[in-house]
């Protein structure tokens, strides 16, 4: 994984999909939300993008964006997604909906609804292999029971006989991630795939995960909103908030120098960071609401480093050293701030 | 001083088994002996089917143990009215958990005047003395649950259960359903409220990070036990129980190179309607013997003490690599003091 | 996104409601002739029981706008006369029945163990056809006003009960029902402002759809001869007089059965429309 960081560094590979100046809004009855708002990002094969965020930050907005899945009341007002070079604004819903699952697949938060409760897990996979390939619904039976081992469920054959209902949270996680990697696609999605689990079970679908994306050099865009499960998982991380990209950076250099106010309210707010004892270090405050954003940089009414200039201008997503990018205007924190403290 | 014993805890649920099959009982709670004192933070963790919620509502009075004694003040507790006089609980879902009909001063004012501790006329001003204890605004009195956010509704929440002026308030995962920011005001404002009134909390948590940083004792529970308890900084500095070194472990930290190399638990939670005999842990314990099929491991309740049969002879714990790098600590620390030279302190110009 | 889609939210049902033409029309409808009914003395010269052997089954017009049935009773007074029976005996009916399948469901979803025994007599209830119910306690009881409310809202009751119960359910499930009795509530605070304040919208839904079903069931029963005996002016009986002059003088059963079927699409449609207003699930 490291090496491919490196090369990918050295500017070899192309990416394997990218969103370009992505800029999404939606209808409410109370005008118009700009849920996303000119995002930039892009992964290689086999790397794992990591986009954090709160409640409010667009991130589950995006993921929708990236597989085309974006609710009726929803406009793309601008930018372009590319995958494998392919401009995917000129297909149509067809092509689209013929990508999904077997380009890029996406596993979801709560493992219980995206399954169908009245229908056999098996079966249920048999039907998405079917859906791309043509083949006998036995040789698609015994390929579907694979795909449950390979994701560590014992006994695969009972188990693909199960309802969904008779199977634990963590065991339908797996079955959920057996069904999106069924056609071994290019891309996967995991919106909050854990959220929902107990941290043992977490565990085990993190490694799954990064050890089935290692093993099929599948790109993965990790959405989460904990740090801890960012460090153990991201090669790089993309920071969003109120619909903004605020900082991107390798996973190692932002866990070492977080360079925008809200990573490291993100951080401040992981108790694990924190004396014991002593008050922690939240973010003030809460999420703005999408419709009355704040002027200038979306997070100086929270910001303790906020300024007049933060009201007034809005700050470019900046390139500092080593391919990290702030939008603050006094990135890097230590060397323009450190002086005042 | 001691607030609350639990003597022996055990609470059964009847299923019926199918349409033809009899009655079966599932154990929730088996034996659970617990104190906790005056001014204090015991945490409750342990993943889901543990019972922790179980015995957070049978302290809350929501729920009645099928045996065993808690004592309130060294008093058998009452139920009722007088319970929740004494014993408040705080839910997990900020969405569900207050009354969408009330306004939220309505919300705080009812327990208050229910139990007559203000009368009707003062009530208003009640609402607002709890208003700013819990981080307020006043002008928010005359909102509706739906029109708050999901911080500000878990701030109600405990502004009702500190209406009743009680001695223990239960946090049943009170912030588990919160943005990770808004954990760290709710946590920060429970151990704020616990300074002003000495209230003790009961702390019940999947999470271990938080309970790590917000507890002074920690009990460990397993499939209706505890298997671990004593104060927060030895349990997690030497964890003793095999399961709590796995809990430790799978927890992620947000440090770079944390990936990886973790204690890992064989299979799953067994059914509760099936255990394994003698410790219920053996079935995922690497370090299970025969001994631990044939008897149950007693519980020491006093000091730090692990439910395990194998305690003295576990490997050596290895405690993770905690501390954060230099530039981080630096980044955070100004962080920290730029925050602290704001004034008005932010987080009241906002809520 | 949660926190603007629950902002957005408010006043929603509202004014999904008011948007909704057919709703507007429906209401407007019930109001007119409830209030026509109301005031039917005034509205009307003539005397709904003052028999006129010489004009009989005239057609409509000639100082008649509705013409006049075989007795020679002025047609539309005995209409709007009737209008007020079968209302009556509808709204009365339909409250008795709401009050008390009402408490039945909220009782059987807030006391656990009474669950099984009343939704059991519940559904004996409901495995008798309405009519045969009516028919029944009319037998029972004797024929009038009280018997027929009495069994109208007998036949009701059962399926509000249901609705009930299942509105109840969904909301004990709800955190703010424990947060009710973490803090001592007594118990009919805790049944009406908490239990009863959150479950009444589908049951307000159903109640409306009901009426519907009450006043049909009330006509029906007058129609068959079983609600309450001439010369008392009530829409079934109506309707049934006319039948035997349905050749020389159809315009006698046709008008009370159109206006008998305005009401009930009425609530109905009513019904509908508070459904779909209330309906989360259709955003």
């Amino acid at each position: 994984m490291k090496q491919m960081t490196i090369s990918k560094q050295a500017g070899v590979a192309a990416p394997l999909f990218s969103v370009e100046n992505l800029s999404v809004s939606f209808a409410t009855d109370s005008g118009p939300l700009l849920a996303l708002d000119d995002v930039n990002l892009s992964i290689h094969p086999g790397e794992t993008l990591a986009v954090v965020g709160e409640s409010g930050s667009g991130k589950s907005v995006l993921s929708l964006a990236i597989m085309g899945l974006l609710p009726p009341t929803a406009t793309v007002k601008a930018g372009h997604l590319r995958y494998d070079g392919r401009d995917l604004a000129g297909l149509d819903k067809t092509a689209r909906r013929g990508m999904r699952g077997k380009d890029m697949a996406m596993i979801f938060q709560e493992p219980s609804t995206a399954l169908n409760p009245v229908k056999r897990i098996g079966d249920q996979l048999v039907e998405a292999i079917l859906l791309h390939d043509a083949m006998p619904k036995a040789k698609a039976k015994a390929r579907a029971v694979e795909a449950l081992a390979a994701t560590g469920i014992p006994s695969p054959e009972v188990r693909a006989r199960a309802f969904p209902h008779e199977l634990s949270g963590g065991m339908r996680q797996r079955a959920l991630i057996a069904m999106a990697l069924i056609h071994r696609p290019r891309l996967l999605i995991a919106d909050e795939p854990t959220t929902a689990l107990d941290v043992t079970v977490q565990a085990q679908i993190l490694d799954l995960i990064r050890d089935l994306g290692r093993e099929t050099g599948t790109a993965t865009i990790f959405i989460t909103h904990d740090m801890g499960v960012v460090a153990e998982m991201a090669d790089r991380v993309a920071v969003l908030y109120a619909g903004r990209m605020v900082e991107t950076a390798r996973a190692s250099d932002l866990f070492t120098s977080p360079e925008h106010p809200y990573t490291l309210g993100l951080l401040g707010s992981m108790p694990q960071l924190n004396q014991r004892g002593e008050p922690m270090l939240p973010i003030s405050g809460t999420v703005p609401d999408l419709r009355r954003m704040p002027s200038g940089c979306h997070f100086h009414p929270r910001c303790p480093f906020a300024q007049e200039r933060c009201a007034e201008e809005r700050p470019g997503l900046r390139a500092l050293d080593r391919g990290r990018r702030s939008a603050c205007h006094f990135a890097p924190l230590l060397e323009t701030l450190g002086g005042q403290a | 001083m001691t607030l609350l014993t639990l003597t022996q805890i055990t609470r059964d649920f009847h299923l019926r088994g199918g349409l033809f099959g009899g009655r079966r009982v599932l154990r929730a709670l088996d034996g659970i002996d617990l104190e906790i004192a005056r001014g204090e933070t015991l945490s409750l963790v342990g993943e889901s089917g543990c019972g922790k919620s179980t015995l957070g509502r049978i302290v809350a009075g929501l729920q009645s143990p099928s045996s065993g004694e808690i004592l309130i003040n060294g008093k058998p507790a009452l139920r009722g009215k007088a319970r929740a006089r004494q014993i408040q609980i705080v839910f997990q879902d900020p969405f569900g958990s207050l009354n969408p009909k009330m306004s939220v001063g309505a919300l705080i004012a009812e327990p208050a005047t229910l139990h007559g501790l203000v009368s009707r006329r003062d009530a208003p001003q009640r609402v607002q003395e709890l208003m700013r204890l819990v981080g307020l605004r006043g002008a928010l009195a005359e909102r509706f649950p739906h029109e708050l956010s999901g911080g500000q509704r878990q701030r109600v929440a405990l502004a009702r259960a500190l209406a009743t002026e009680p001695e223990l308030i239960v946090c049943d995962e009170a912030v588990s359903a919160l943005d990770v920011s808004v954990q760290a005001q709710i946590a920060n404002l429970l151990q704020d409220i616990q300074k002003k009134t000495g209230i003790s909390l009961l702390f019940i948590s999947h999470g271990l990070s938080l309970v790590r940083h917000i507890s002074h004792r920690v009990a460990v529970m397993y499939l209706g036990r505890i298997v671990e308890q004593g104060e927060a900084e030895q349990v997690f500095a030497n964890p003793l129980h095999p399961y709590t070194r796995a809990l430790i472990s799978a927890t992620p930290e947000p440090l770079p190179g944390t990936g990886g190399n973790r204690l890992e638990l064989e299979g799953e939670i067994p059914s509760p309607l099936a255990l394994p005999s003698g410790c219920t842990f053996r079935s995922r314990c690497p370090h299970a013997t025969e001994r631990c099929a044939a008897a149950q491991p007693p519980l020491e309740t006093t000091g730090h003490a692990a439910a395990c049969w194998h305690v003295d002879s576990l490997p050596e714990y290895a405690p993770r690599q905690t501390t954060p790098p230099e530039r981080m600590r630096a980044a955070l620390d100004l962080y920290r003091s730029a925050a602290a030279r704001r004034t008005p302190p932010l987080e009241e110009t906002i809520n | 996104m949660s926190d603007a889609t629950a902002f957005a939210a408010r006043g929603r049902t509202w004014r999904r409601l008011r948007r909704n033409p057919m709703m507007t029309l429906a209401l407007g409808v019930l109001m007119l002739i409830t209030l026509a009914a109301i005031l039917a003395p005034v509205l009307t010269p003539f005397d709904p029981y003052e028999t006129n052997i010489r004009a009989r089954l005239k057609p409509p017009g000639d100082g008649h706008i509705l013409g006049t049935d075989s007795q020679g009773r002025d047609l539309l007074t005995r209409l709007l006369y009737g209008a007020r029976t079968t209302l009556l005996i509808g709204f009365v009916g339909t409250g008795f029945g709401a009050l008390l399948g009402g408490t039945i469901g909220l009782c059987a979803a807030f006391y656990r163990r009474l669950d099984s025994v009343l939704m059991r007599i519940i559904d004996v209830f409901l495995s008798f056809p309405s009519i045969l119910f009516g028919l029944s306690l009319a037998a029972m009881l004797g024929p009038g006003l009280d018997s027929l409310i009495f069994a109208v809202g007998l036949s009701v009751m059962p399926g509000i009960a249901r609705i009930s119960r299942g509105a109840a359910l969904s909301i004990m499930a709800q955190d703010y029902m424990d947060s009710g009795r973490a803090i001592g509530l007594p118990v009919q605070r805790l049944l009406s402002g908490y239990l009863l304040a959150n479950a009444y919208p589908p049951i307000l839904t159903y109640t409306t759809l009901a009426f519907g079903d009450a006043v049909l069931l009330a006509a029906t029963l007058g129609f068959l001869g079983l609600g309450l005996q001439p010369p008392t002016a009530e829409l079934g009986s109506i309707a049934a007089e006319g039948r035997s002059f349905l050749f020389l003088a159809p315009h006698v059963s046709t008008a009370a059965s159109v206006l008998i079927f305005v009401i009930v699409l009425s609530f109905n449609l009513l019904g509908d429309a508070l459904r779909d207003a209330g309906d989360r699930r259709s955003v």
